[in-house]
């Protein structure tokens, strides 16, 4: 009896110790949790984050939740009402950054605070993006741009250079088309007009390398939406459908693209620089070596100067998170140089910092990283429609385009309708 | 409740003794559909987006005119009804007639049964990942069978003028099975007596299935009409995920889609709030009578 009960004295004895330590730690300990999109981006978080809590041990923990990129502005959302702050800090893409901003904790004095070199590391003109009435929203960690995506042994058997114009670009995706016209076996070029987002992206990636935007510099509807280089684009992409270069783009979509050009089934393509890893696997690629990437087209054509398409994610902290000013150690170590680069030489991330994306080591990682610094240094990089209205503007960028592609709006009509329109929601 | 017993008069305690039992119901019920219900109701009045930040503002019909006037919603609800006309006849027609074959005492009735419900047992965001592939318009499994006999990329996804028949397909496929199951068991309850005797009495089968199947399945096949077309007015997933949005030139852009896609571009609460209760208006002037029918149908 003597002996049980001293056993269960020492038990009890334990477990209060244990409780004790594990209360401790836990007081010690600040857990931060982070909310990314799941994906390349997630993968590559989650290598920093690993850094972090390695380098924090003890006293930061970060706990890393993804989810699809779809999902995430709906989730987010929801806990900006719900003023939970389930996440400290969330990944915010470029394309739903002036939707979200009021529910973001500005980080001007953190930056100001912590002496960060933010306009050093970032560009100042940079910086002017992620930034709204003069409040910092959260500080980059990825940044993607398009870039032409090409079969460098196709062209090099058509004895075909890299297309520099869309004239070329046609002429390319004409001799690189194979197979019956209603049953082709290897389309030459795509064009993603499935969703309203991608509708809009990738007339953007046309528009914008010739100088057209959908807004202004005044925050207005570009005039040259209705202008001639507008409907000569859009001209140029009707024709590419209509000659059957091209899948239909009505039904094609962000991931066919890059499945096709695995599968060899599609010669040329705009895309992001940051999937051209997926095309070097040889487990699910059989156009590993054979691919170039370049510049797309560009030229002076429009009113503006041309730019590059560009998108980015950035690190915010919820106004409602408990911990914020951990929260900005968490968005400073990853959105640092140190760390930009541990996730672009390891996992291909597309740095923010731009010194990186010439890099050797970044190259070897990614090989569209060349055309995407070519992107940034020479004509640099441009949202595709900065405004809290952008979905709004996708959807009816996207009527229009589906309109003229079908033929029931001439090129002049959708242009007209566009700017229109986008004045009228802007209004 | 002893204690109350003791403290209510027997004839109080008699009439409040069974509400009690329903407390926690009532309570759950309460916090998670009446409140819920009521908060978006009150907010269908009011002005309140989350882009633009701040509190709700009273604003009267306003949400409810904005989107009954709004030519999108309108395109929308000529759309639903045509899905519906097209869905629930065809899934009525095939659904009783599977039940019927099934009903002749088959060979492998339990693996038939099995295989015919595999489609309503799939999620229907898996439904339209699968079908998107079979019917690609580009490399699509079922264009490929279809260029055998000369029929070249059909646009199923693409062409506005097959979208709508693409998504009753799909419907139809995936919702036959429920409608067979609960027609089956329908048939199975009807007493071999009665068809013994119309057979006695001359009967021929068609004669059979006239007087003695149809109203014996009467009561099944009004519940069955109604939920398909409670189920058809708020049809979404699968026609989302296979468009992402209401297809070429909003050509499949139902009730369900244009909700979903009008508060994700605005996150205008007020106006998302006012257009689900329009759809819930629609689902009522929709059901009452085949209800009303069904419990009459019933008493008789």
């Amino acid at each position: 009896m003597k002996k049980r009960f001293c056993l269960l004295s020492a038990l009890i004895l334990m477990l209060c110790l244990s409780l004790g330590t594990l209360t401790q730690a836990a007081q010690q300990e600040t857990v931060i949790k982070l909310l990314v999109s799941a994906g390349g981006s997630g993968k590559a978080f989650q290598g920093g984050v690993d850094q972090f809590n390695e380098k924090f041990k003890g006293k930061y923990r970060v706990v890393v939740d993804t989810i699809a990129f779809e999902s995430l502005l709906d989730k987010s959302m929801t806990q900006f009402i719900a003023k939970n702050a389930s996440y400290d800090v969330l990944g915010v893409n470029s394309s739903w950054q002036n939707q979200v901003w009021r529910y973001l904790e500005p980080l001007n004095t953190y930056i100001k605070k912590s002496k960060l070199p933010v306009d050093e590391l970032y560009g100042s003109a940079t910086m002017k993006s992620y930034t709204r009435d003069g409040k910092v929203l959260g500080l980059p960690i990825r940044i993607g741009t398009d870039v032409l995506y090409y079969r460098k042994d196709l062209l090099a058997e058509a004895g075909l250079a890299v297309p520099k114009t869309l004239d070329q670009l046609k002429e390319a995706a004409r001799k690189l088309t194979t197979g019956p016209e209603n049953n082709r076996e290897r389309y030459g070029f795509s064009f993603t007009a499935q969703s309203p987002y991608w509708t809009t992206s990738n007339l953007a990636d046309f528009y914008f390398m010739f100088g057209v935007y959908f807004i202004n510099g005044k925050g207005k509807a570009d005039p040259a939406l209705k202008g001639p280089v507008a409907q000569k684009i859009l001209e140029f992409i009707k024709s590419m459908n209509d000659e059957h270069l091209m899948p239909n783009p009505l039904e094609w979509t962000y991931d066919d693209n890059i499945v096709a050009l695995q599968q060899g089934k599609l010669a040329m393509a705009f895309d992001d620089y940051m999937r051209t890893p997926l095309l070097e696997k040889p487990d699910v690629s059989k156009v590993v070596g054979k691919m170039g990437y370049a510049m797309m087209p560009y030229a002076k054509e429009g009113p503006d100067a041309p730019k590059a398409r560009g998108g980015w994610w950035l690190l915010s902290i919820d106004k409602n998170s408990r911990n914020k000013q951990v929260a900005f150690e968490l968005v400073k170590y990853m959105t640092s140089y140190d760390n930009q680069r541990y996730m672009a030489v390891n996992w291909a991330n597309g740095p923010t910092v731009l010194s990186i994306i010439s890099m050797p080591e970044f190259v070897k990682a990614n090989q569209g990283a060349t055309a995407a610094h070519q992107n940034l240094s020479t004509i640099g990089m441009r949202d595709p429609i900065p405004v809290s209205q952008r979905p709004q503007i996708e959807k009816l960028v996207h009527e229009e385009f589906h309109l003229f592609i079908l033929g029931r709006k001439s090129a002049k009509e959708a242009g007209e309708s566009m700017y229109d329109r986008i004045n009228q929601l802007l209004r | 409740m002893i204690q109350l017993k003791n403290f209510l008069s027997g004839r109080i305690y008699q009439k409040i003794y069974p509400y009690l039992w329903f407390i926690p119901l009532i309570i759950i019920v309460g916090f998670t559909l009446i409140y819920p219900w009521l908060w978006s109701l009150t907010l269908s009045f009011t002005k309140w987006n989350l882009v633009d930040g701040g509190s709700p503002v009273f604003i009267g019909l306003g949400n409810y005119l904005s989107v009954l006037t709004d030519p999108l919603f309108l395109l929308s609800l000529g759309k639903t009804f045509t899905f519906m006309l097209i869905t629930v006849p065809a899934q009525l027609v095939l659904g009783l007639g599977i039940a019927l074959l099934l009903n002749q005492n088959v060979k492998g009735r339990g693996f038939w049964l099995s295989c015919i419900m595999l489609p309503f047992m799939l999620t229907p965001s898996i439904v339209g990942l699968i079908w998107k592939i079979l019917i690609s318009g580009n490399w699509g499994v079922l264009n490929y069978f279809l260029s055998f006999i000369g029929i070249h990329n059909v646009g199923w996804l693409s062409d506005p003028k097959l979208s709508m028949w693409t998504i009753s397909m799909i419907d139809i496929w995936q919702h036959t099975p429920w409608v067979m199951l609960i027609l089956f068991a329908g048939l199975q309850a009807i007493p071999r007596d009665m068809y013994e005797a119309a057979e006695i009495d001359g009967t021929n089968p068609w004669q059979a299935f006239r007087y003695v199947t149809i109203p014996y399945l009467r009561p099944l096949i009004v519940m069955v009409l109604l939920f398909r077309l409670m189920f058809a007015l708020r049809s979404f997933d699968v026609i989302y995920t296979l468009f992402r949005a209401g297809g070429p030139a909003n050509s499949a852009m139902v009730l369900g889609v244009y909700l979903y896609e009008q508060f994700r571009l605005t996150w205008d609460i007020g106006k998302s709030s006012a257009t689900s209760y329009i759809i819930l208006l629609l689902t009522f002037i929709l059901s009452v009578g085949l209800t009303i029918r069904m419990y009459r149908g019933e008493k008789e």
